[in-house]
């Protein structure tokens, strides 16, 4: 059997990547305080990478640590105790934009060193070019489709990692400053603030450029048959019933894959799960198309809230069959809940009673973040999580 | 420092009492300045021999387009064009693998922001960057200090903002069933104006207030080698004037506010872009 294609998912902070690797991803990527492109996510400290690292390596997964901030000179400085630091807390590679990073990093250390979608690498040459410079995997620019892709597979043997699902830029990554003149936040060190979502007029009529997200649940097949060596989910601002929803879909097409039990009736079925969590239109973009007129949006606000995650499981009594979940949004005494766990277990519960934390009963959970009780004869481990059920 | 010109009109002679350094675009590889054919490059390396002439091949190349680049590539330097300014890195790989002579000007336009990248790319063979529009002079001064490479930055004209492969006005008025009759439109958000032209590469956005880059052109004298003066959606008239004020300044025949002042009349504006203004990194520091 060929090597397992890899499920690489992002993490914003040490809870997220707990449950990332409990839901099925090999591997997953990180910020840490400085010089990651998402400046405003918690992000982690050294003791937080060093224990997500512990956490990760002792079920068999990887930690990629982002460091793909365009460099300024102020940046440059402390950049290299900085590398030391982390390659010592145990990653296993830096996603970087900077070449000048590279040589530094692959003469230092024995990690590894993947070139970040930020440069935008469309083609074989440039991929030749970056296999010289010692780059271990490139993230490809988001525009490349199939044919290409498995070019430079075929032509390079390079490792390549695509993204597979989440929010999509609108223009090239790298060559996008839009924030930096709309918000003087530089969009390039981690302050984008996402103008290409903004509405703009245009002949005194409504405008935007806001494009769908990015959905390849249908495509995976393909994708694992033309050699992609990772497959990247965008978000590291994303909750943990996102991800943990993300990744079990995925982990499950993959794995089907692999069984040889893969079919559409289980793609559709991942496919609805994932539809739900969105709150935008999904498409495959350039994937397997030009983008084109069907990929963006064009008036309105088309952003909808979700309200499907209902509460996470922080306790299991195996004794007493008391379960505890901290809530997050509404629902009562008498609906049915769907529940699914890290070991991909997922099935329906009615809920009889409900308790508060002082085990007092209560006929319904409507205080986000309360902590809540309910009694369940099966055994759910600890990041369990629940969602709202449409019959 | 040379003033280097983004021309919108093929005639080099109407630019040359004021400079012979220009830079223009290669049809269907430059997202922008004025596109030339390769045939038209020839005839004026032949006519304006004493002419710096730089090509940009800026666009995001793509595998298809691999073959047709060598061409062209070997072409420019058995010509000996003056600089190719280019994005993406195949061309740095092309010219090594043979061995050209041609010099290379790296030109991510947004992401040459720092003394040791540049330094990492003179390394590898190129003679100039071109400096990121989003960085200040103190930076761009620090990078002079501790990097050998020539550089060029832009100052004036309508600053490059976005690229995206994707055709937004095209779908936007396939969208609503309109014609699309204009070569470029204005869109406004929060009263911010932005230019926004489409071309067969995709979308391209920049911004609608003009960089008068006569301060840091003062400023930057004696540290960048080239400033880039682009004529792109102006009018010629106008922009001879610019051109010409730039040149009376340079060569000490006007002082800096009246030069200053002069293009703010010419263009309304007396935007200086991010010279003076520094970008904010993180909006809330987490240490």
């Amino acid at each position: 059997m060929k090597n397992k294609i890899e499920l690489l998912s992002p993490a914003g902070d040490l809870d997220r990547l707990k449950i990332a690797c409990l839901y099925g991803a090999d591997a997953v990527y990180i910020g840490g305080r400085d010089y990651s492109l998402r400046a405003n996510a918690q992000n982690f400290s050294i003791e937080e990478i060093k224990e997500g690292c512990i956490f990760a390596h002792n079920l068999g997964k990887k930690v990629y640590l982002t460091l793909n901030i365009v460099f300024h000179n102020e940046d440059i400085d402390g950049v290299y105790d900085y590398i030391k630091k982390v390659v010592d807390a145990g990653i296993d590679a830096f996603i970087v934009s900077d070449l000048f990073l590279v040589h530094y990093i692959k003469e230092s250390f024995s990690v590894e060193v993947h070139l970040s979608t930020q440069d935008s690498t469309t083609n074989v040459e440039s991929v030749k070019y970056l296999q010289k410079e010692g780059i271990d995997r490139v993230v490809l620019a988001r525009e490349v489709g199939r044919d290409d892709i498995k070019k430079i597979i075929d032509e390079t043997g390079m490792d390549i990692e695509c993204f597979i699902h989440g929010a999509m830029c609108t223009f090239y990554s790298g060559r996008c400053v839009l924030s930096n003149y709309f918000t003087n936040r530089d969009s390039n060190r981690g302050g984008c603030a996402q103008i290409c979502r903004f509405n703009f007029t245009l002949l005194d009529k409504p405008f935007t450029m806001a494009v769908k997200d990015l959905n390849m649940s249908y495509l995976i097949r393909e994708m694992i048959d033309i050699g992609v060596k990772s497959l990247k989910i965008e978000g590291r601002m994303r909750s943990s019933y996102y991800l943990a929803t993300v990744l079990s879909s995925y982990r499950t097409i993959i794995d089907n894959y692999y069984n040889g039990t893969l079919n559409n009736e289980i793609i559709t079925r991942e496919n609805k799960i994932l539809s739900r969590i969105s709150n935008r239109d999904n498409s495959t973009h350039f994937f397997d198309h030009e983008a084109d007129i069907t990929d963006q949006y064009y008036s309105g606000r088309w952003e909808i809230s979700n309200q499907d995650y209902l509460g996470i499981v922080v306790d299991y009594d195996q004794k007493t069959k008391l379960c505890t979940i901290n809530q997050r949004n509404y629902f009562k005494v008498g609906d049915t809940i769907e529940i699914f766990t890290p070991n991909r277990d997922h099935f329906l519960y009615k809920v009889e009673e409900l308790y508060n934390e002082k085990m007092e009963k209560v006929d319904k959970a409507n205080h986000a973040e309360e902590t809540l009780h309910f009694y369940i004869d099966h055994d759910l481990p600890l990041y369990s999580m629940i969602r709202r059920y449409y019959e | 420092m040379k003033l280097l010109v983004g021309l919108n009109k093929k005639d080099f002679s109407l630019y040359l009492n004021y400079t012979n350094s220009f830079i223009i675009g290669l049809k269907d590889f430059s997202i922008n300045y004025t596109e030339f054919s390769l045939k038209e490059i020839k005839e004026i390396r032949e006519k304006y021999p004493n002419c710096e002439i730089f090509v940009s091949l800026n666009k995001n190349i793509f595998n298809k387009d691999l073959e047709e680049l060598e061409k062209i590539l070997l072409f420019l330097d058995e010509i000996k064009i003056n600089g190719i300014l280019f994005y993406d890195l195949s061309i740095l790989s092309i010219s090594k693998k043979h061995h050209l002579s041609i010099p290379l000007i790296w030109g991510q336009e947004h992401m040459t922001t720092n003394y040791n990248t540049c330094n990492y790319y003179l390394n590898k063979g190129c003679s100039y960057v071109y400096l990121s529009s989003e960085i200040t002079k103190d930076e761009i001064e620090e990078i002079k200090c501790r990097s050998k490479v020539r550089l060029i930055s832009f100052l004036f004209g309508y600053p490059d903002v976005s690229f995206s492969k994707r055709k937004l006005l095209t779908n936007y008025f396939l969208y609503h069933n309109e014609k699309m009759n204009q070569k470029e439109y204005e869109i406004i958000s929060d009263d911010q104006k932005y230019l926004i032209q489409e071309n067969n590469l995709g979308t391209r956005i920049l911004h609608k207030e003009i960089l008068n880059g006569i301060k840091p052109f003062h400023d930057l004298m004696n540290i960048l080698d080239y400033a880039i003066l682009s004529e792109e959606f102006i009018e010629h008239e106008v922009f001879m004037e610019v051109l010409k004020t730039f040149y009376e300044f340079m060569n000490h025949l006007i002082n800096e506010d009246e030069a200053f002042n002069k293009i703010k009349e010419l263009t309304g504006s007396d935007n200086t872009g991010f010279y003076y203004k520094k970008t904010i990194y993180k909006v809330k520091d987490e240490k």
